[in-house]
This record gives structure tokens, sequence and C-alpha cells, in this order.
């Protein structure tokens, strides 16, 4: 740094130093997090008009109608049906899932049974599952229920049979040359050295899970979100519908910030925060 | 007192398209208060045959005896890396190698902390501690079963010179203190002479070449002249034997 | 033989904790089929003997009604429709997505400006880009060529993110050292680093974008198998909905192995193999 360089700064006028600081926050990475929705507002604002109003509706509309539902109840009551069936499907998933996983995982065999199952459920499209549940069980609520099952299942799978294979060879080498019971070792071994992988399996399991449920609901259920936000495209509630896939959205953010984003800190709590560099073991 | 026999073991690992055998007809005895060290170059069966003891491996044909009073050893094994749970604190490290979990056992992981002055972060995590304290655990673990035999392979590579400096002093205060046999496994010919009363030399493709005593007094300075002449003429035979790569 | 006083170890105790990484899906091929065969065995006793045919058809059945549909002319027009809008609707997705996703991964603002519509996007179930797309766009082919450049992109953006951040700067400043111009570094550096991102960018969101085809077409789309699959269901012809979903399905793995995978091997012919 060369003499006088920093004091280049200190001579310029005050007004041009609080302008400049001004367009170093507005060009920052955090501003652009807010510029972006508003950029989004304002260009709705601007392109809605242009289309017939019945077709794109208003922001102006659209918040109205946001509101509505959320004191209306509908909201709420949609949300919380969708969340059960979420739950319910979601549990048999990670019973099902976890034993399967865990026999892939551990023999060669059970996972050369049962690897294009798991690939063929990744993949399966589930509109084709929604229709299906729907024709084998009507307006019940059975339907979405199956088909969280289903579409979480292969990733509760996936998962939990990768975390089996992953557990450290040389713990497990170390574990048997000081003979420690087998239980010990499933219980302070195997079990925590799997909760990442438990945690991949929630993660996109229920992502996908929810994805299926909602699409299931539109055929398979007379409630839920997923039926309510068809019902009001089919009766021509245009700003309703947006404002309920406005709250699809927020519901999505919020999920993904205060839910996954603690727990993973919880779960994750002895990591190291820098990631250390282990000696590999010289193979002898 | 423990008592070691290896005869004529022999262990091939099958690959693909080829195999490699790791020990080839390796036999030797030891017993009491020994400190054996097992010393060869990179791949001559050092780990191998160090895994075979302790029940990781299972040989190819020979066999492989421990015993402690005719009884079948308990046996400690202090590996490379520490290999210890990251996700359970020091002392659950300590406890889950133990045989049972009954009263004293605990007071016993904590003494033999204290051993390796780690006393006071028996709540930690393994990741909060530097490389050489979670190796001193490691050697604390082993010890803390209190095992008829020590297995030791290269435990103080991974370290630097001034750690590993400090480790040594303290195994063998501590196997001086508990009087078990230890088996140590090292490619460093000074660290086998400096803690060793015998020396077995494997070589590349796991023969058994030479069973030297090191009858020098303990306890050893590794400055001292006796035991830099012997770590010479150790070296000599390693080159007479055409074991280090020209 | 070998005796061993030694103890049993744990490794023996938990059988399947001994072996290690990636089964190769060549080894069991028996097993492998046996899975097959169980379960095209048990759909098809059930079908069979079990379950009427409006609830669950036979494999046969289901083969019989895809035949039927390929001889009765529906196909082709509901084909080529799909195909359509997918070609369009795609290449519009994959262009979007590398533009934003070469952005965010090089600026930090632009990182920050896409960040939360990418995570949204993702994360929103495909219906309600279904549901909004038919709603403004009614019976025309705009509505699933949107729904797709929305759904799709961002999991083009994604992996193009990871691969813009996988350009090696030492290996471009090594280069910038030696005097290598900006083109050559371009073309030698940055495109292979870029490209097997490129590849799985194209993987993932076909992946995607193809269901929301359907999807779309089943809710408002004028043509494609959307719609056929839709009549099917209106009038409770299972075997009829599982026929068209298998064309779709074909479809979709005939594109992805034969196009998709041939391509990227032909790329990438010169790439070690993981476990040689």
């Amino acid at each position: 740094m060369r003499i006088g360089e920093g004091l280049v700064q200190v001579s310029t006028t005050a007004p041009t130093r609080s302008t400049a600081r001004l367009r170093r926050v507005l060009l920052s990475p955090r501003a652009a997090r807010i510029t972006a929705p508003l950029a989004f507002l304002v260009a709705w604002q601007l392109i809605a008009p242009l289309i017939p109003s019945r077709i794109l509706p208003m922001p102006a509309e659209v918040l109205e109608a946001m509101i509505e539902q959320a004191r209306e109840g509908t909201l709420v009551e949609a949300f919380s049906v969708s969340l059960t069936r979420l739950a319910v499907g979601f549990a048999f998933a990670l019973a099902v899932g976890g034993v399967l996983g865990l026999a892939m995982g551990m023999s060669a065999r059970i996972e050369a049974l049962l690897h294009d199952f798991v690939v063929v459920g990744l993949t399966f499209p589930y509109l084709i599952w929604g229709l299906l549940v729907a024709m084998w069980f009507g307006f019940e609520g059975q339907g979405p229920v199956i088909v969280v099952f289903i579409a979480g299942l292969p990733y509760v799978m996936l998962n939990t049979a990768e975390g089996v294979r992953d557990v450290s060879k040389e713990l497990r080498d170390m574990a048997a040359a000081y003979e420690v019971p087998a239980g010990r070792v499933l219980r302070h071994l195997v079990l925590p050295s799997l909760s990442p992988f438990f945690f991949a399996s929630l993660r996109y399991g229920l992502a996908n899970g929810w994805k299926g449920l909602v699409l299931a609901e539109v055929f398979a259920a007379t409630s839920g979100a997923g039926y309510v936000i068809n019902e009001m495209r089919e009766y021509g509630h245009f700003a309703g519908v947006v404002g309920f896939a406005l709250y699809f959205a927020l519901f999505s953010i919020a999920v993904e910030r205060l839910v996954f984003g603690r727990l993973s800190r919880w779960v994750f709590r002895w990591r190291p925060s820098a990631t250390k560099v282990r000696p590999a073991e010289t193979i002898q | 007192m423990a008592v070691v026999k290896v005869r004529n073991l022999r262990k091939v690992f099958v690959g693909l398209d080829r195999s490699i055998v790791a020990l080839d007809g390796v036999s030797f005895e030891a017993s009491g208060h020994a400190f054996v060290s097992i010393v060869g170059p990179s791949g001559c069966g050092k780990s191998t045959l160090l895994n075979i003891l302790a029940g990781i491996e299972t040989p190819t044909s020979g066999s492989v005896d421990i015993t402690e009073d005719g009884r079948r050893a308990r046996v400690g094994y202090v590996f490379q890396a520490p290999r210890l749970l990251p996700w359970r604190s020091v002392i659950d490290n300590m406890l889950f190698v133990q045989r049972d979990r009954s009263e004293g056992v605990r007071e016993r992981a904590e003494r033999y902390l204290e051993m390796v002055g780690l006393a006071d972060s028996q709540k930690a995590y393994p990741a909060q501690l530097s490389g050489g304290m979670q190796q001193r655990v490691g050697i604390a673990r082993a010890f803390s079963i209190e095992p008829d035999a020590l297995l030791m392979d290269e435990p103080f590579s991974h370290l630097d010179a001034i750690t590993a400096r400090g480790l040594r002093r303290e195994l063998y205060s501590m196997w001086v203190e508990t009087k078990k046999m230890v088996l140590f496994v090292t490619h460093d010919v000074g660290e086998a002479v400096e803690l060793s009363n015998r020396i077995v030399i494997l070589a590349r493709g796991g023969k058994l070449r030479q069973d030297l005593a090191v009858d020098l007094p303990f306890p050893r300075d590794p400055a001292d002249d006796q035991v830099a002449l012997m770590k010479a003429d150790v070296l000599r035979r390693f080159e007479e034997l055409d074991l280090i790569a020209t | 033989m070998a005796t061993q006083t030694a103890r049993p170890s744990i490794a023996r105790l938990l059988p399947g904790l001994a072996r290690r990484p990636e089964p190769k899906t060549s080894r069991h091929l028996g097993w492998r089929l046996a899975g097959y065969v169980l379960f095209v065995g048990t759909w098809q006793l059930l079908g069979t003997y079990v379950f009427e045919p409006f609830i669950l058809p036979a494999p046969t059945k289901v083969l019989q009604d895809m035949w039927s549909i390929l001889l009765s002319g529906d196909f082709w027009p509901a084909f080529f429709a799909t195909t359509k809008h997918l070609a369009i609707g795609f290449v519009l997705a994959y262009l979007l997505g590398t533009a934003i996703g070469i952005a965010m991964g090089r600026s930090a603002y632009w990182d920050g400006f896409f960040r939360d519509y990418v995570m949204l996007t993702l994360t929103t179930p495909g219906l309600i880009f279904a549901l909004i797309c038919v709603m403004i766009f009614g019976l025309s082919s705009l509505a699933p060529i949107v729904a797709i450049v929305l759904t799709s992109f961002p999991h083009v953006t994604v992996n193009v993110v990871e691969g813009v951040r996988a350009v090696p700067s030492e290996l471009m400043d090594m280069a910038t050292a030696y005097g290598v111009n900006r083109r050559t570094q371009l073309r030698h550096i940055v495109l292979p680093a870029v490209a097997p991102f490129l590849f799985t960018a194209v993987r993932y969101g076909f992946a995607i974008a193809w269901k929301i085809t359907a999807l779309t077409e089943l809710f408002g789309g004028a043509d494609g198998v959307g719609i056929q699959i839709r009549v099917r269901f209106e009038l409770f012809k299972t075997s009829g909905v599982l026929a068209w979903a298998f064309f779709l399905i074909g479809l979709a793995l005939i594109t992805e192995r034969l196009i998709l995978q041939r391509l990227e091997r032909r790329f990438f012919r010169w790439r070690p193999k993981a476990f040689g």
C-alpha cells in the first residue's frame, strides 16, 4: 500500500462518500434477495393488465384472496388435512423403507433384487399413481396417503442402504478387535453413523411425498391442499388459485428454513466446523 | 503371562485378476513382558499380521495363538488413526470397548485417561482434540481394558516428531508399569530400537527374515550413542537383505 | 487348514457389514431377474384371477391395449404433440437454466437474486405450475411449454452452478501465468470442467420435463399423451390409462437411454472408470 493511498478516501466530499456506500449496499447479494421479489411484484403489476384481468389477477386481488383464505380457515384446514396424510404415509414409508434399505445395504443379493424397483419408483410419474389410487379407492382419504408411501419409499430405501454401506470399515474393525458386543455396535456405531442418511431420507422422501400427495388429492380426495386449489380453478376463482399457490411457496420456504436448517444443526452438532484433514490409513 | 505363537502363517489376498501374498510362512514366538517390534518396508504384511492376531482377518493357512494362562488372551489394539467414534465423547469412547459396564469400570477408564494426561478432556468430542490427543485416547483405551497383550500398528506415524517423541515416552512408562506384552508394528527403525527388546524383520512378500534381540538397558534415550549404533546396525541388515530399494 | 484361537469378529456376526463399496449390478443377475419375474408374475395372477379388469388389468391386457392404440391412429398425433411440447419446452428451459446458472455461479449478486426463485420452483409441487399455466394459457400448446420451462429450469440451474464452481481456478491461474489467451483457456479448461455438469443438467431437467408435460396436457392441453390419459381416466378405463402411461414412460426411457446416454458416452470416452 502506497503512502497516501488511504488518505485519498478522507479527502472526498461527504455526499459522494455516502452515495458510494449506498450503491455498495444496493448491489450487495443481501440486497439482491430483497430486490428479487420486489422486481417480481413490479413485473407482475405491469404485465397483468396486458392480459384480460380474469385470467391473470392483479397482485392486489390476490392479496385480498389470501387474506380471505387465512381468515376463513380454508388455508389452515386444507394444509392440516394434507399434512396429516403426509405424516401417516411417510411414517409407513420410513418403517418399510428403513427395513428394506437395511437389508439392501447388508446383502448384495437383496440389493440386486430390489435395485431396479427403487429406480422405477424414483422415476415413475406421480400423475399415474394419483389416477390409479383414484380408480382404486375413490374419494376416501387412503388414496393420497398411499401415494405418499409410494413416492417416499424409494428415497428412504436408497438413503438407508447407502447409510448402511457407508459405516466406516475402520471403526467396524476397531469394534471387532475389541470384541464389542453386537448390540453396542448397533447402538453406538451403526445407528449414529446412519443419522445423516436418515436425515437425507427424511428430506427427500418428504419433499417428494408432498408433491405426490397434492397431486393425488386432485383426483382421489375431497379435501386437502391439492383438492382445494384445483376446486378453485374449476370454479374460476383465479385470484384464489394464485393466492393459494403463494401459500404453497411460503410453506416451502418456511419448512426449508425453520425445520431442516434447525434440525440439521442439532443432528450434526458433533461435527468439526472446519473440515479437518484426517490421515488416511496406509494399506499394508 | 501372555504367550504368542505364530506357526507357518500364510495369508493370500485374492483379487479379480491377481493374488497378493501378504504373509509367507511366518513363524515366531514371544512371551511375558516383551516389547516386540515388527519392522519392514511398506507392503511386507506387518499390518496383516497384526490384524490376524487381533482376529480381524483370518489366515489362509498356518496358525496363530495368543494365550494367557491357557485361555485365549484379551488384546488391546491401537491403530494408525485413532479410530474414535466421532459422535461420542472421549469417556464414552473408552466405555464403548469395555467388557462390562459394572461399577468400577468408569473409574478405571478415567484412571487411564489420567495416565495419558487427558482426564480433563473426558467430556470432549474427538473433533475438539488434536491428532496427538486423539491418539493418546486411543492408547489409553487400549490399556484401559487391561488386556493381556497390546497390538500397535504404527501408532505414531501420523504425528509430528515432537508429539510422537512425547508419546513414545508415555508408552514406555505404561509398558513398564503394566508389564504387558506389546507387539509393535513400525517402519521406523529408530523407533523400534528405542522402544523394544526384540526386533522382527519382515521382508516384502511377507517373509520373516531376521529376529534380533535388543539388549540395551532401559530407559533409552534416542540421542544415545548405543541406540544410534544399534539403529545403524539394523539398517545395514536391511540393506544386506536387499530390503531397501536402492 | 487354518486353526485359530482368536476371537470371532463382529464383522462376521453382522455379515452384511463386512462387505463394502458400490455393489456391481452385474452380479447376482439371478436375483435381479427373480425380482422382475416375481413382480410381473404376481401382477399377472392378480389381474387375471383376483381383480376386475377395470381395477387391476393384467399385463397382457395392457399390452393388448397398447397394440390396439398403435393400430387405431390415436397414437401418432398424440405422440407428436407431446414430443413437440417437450422439445420446445425443454430447450427453452435448458437455455434459461444455463444462463441463470452461469450468472449465479459467477456473481454473488445474481446468486442472491435468483436463489430464492430457484429454491421455490424446486420445492413447489408441479401440480401448482400445471394448474396456473392452464389457467393463464387455456387450451393451447403454450400451457405445457411454459410449465416445462418453469419447473425444469431450476434443475438445470442447480447443476450448471455446480459446474461453474467446479472450474479449477488454479489451472486458469497457471494458464494466465504462462500467457495462454482467454479463448484457449475457455476451450481447454473451462469447457471440459463444466461439460459433465451440463450433461447432468440435461438429465435432471429432462426427468422433470416429461412428467410435467403429461400433467399439464391432462389438465388443459388440446392434444398430447396427457389428454389421452385423461379421456381413459374419465371413462374409467384403467387398462387404457396404464397403456398410455407405458407409452409415455417408454418415450422418456428411449430418449434418455438412446439419445442422452449415447451422447454423454461419446463425449466422455476419455474419462477413467471409477472402479476399474
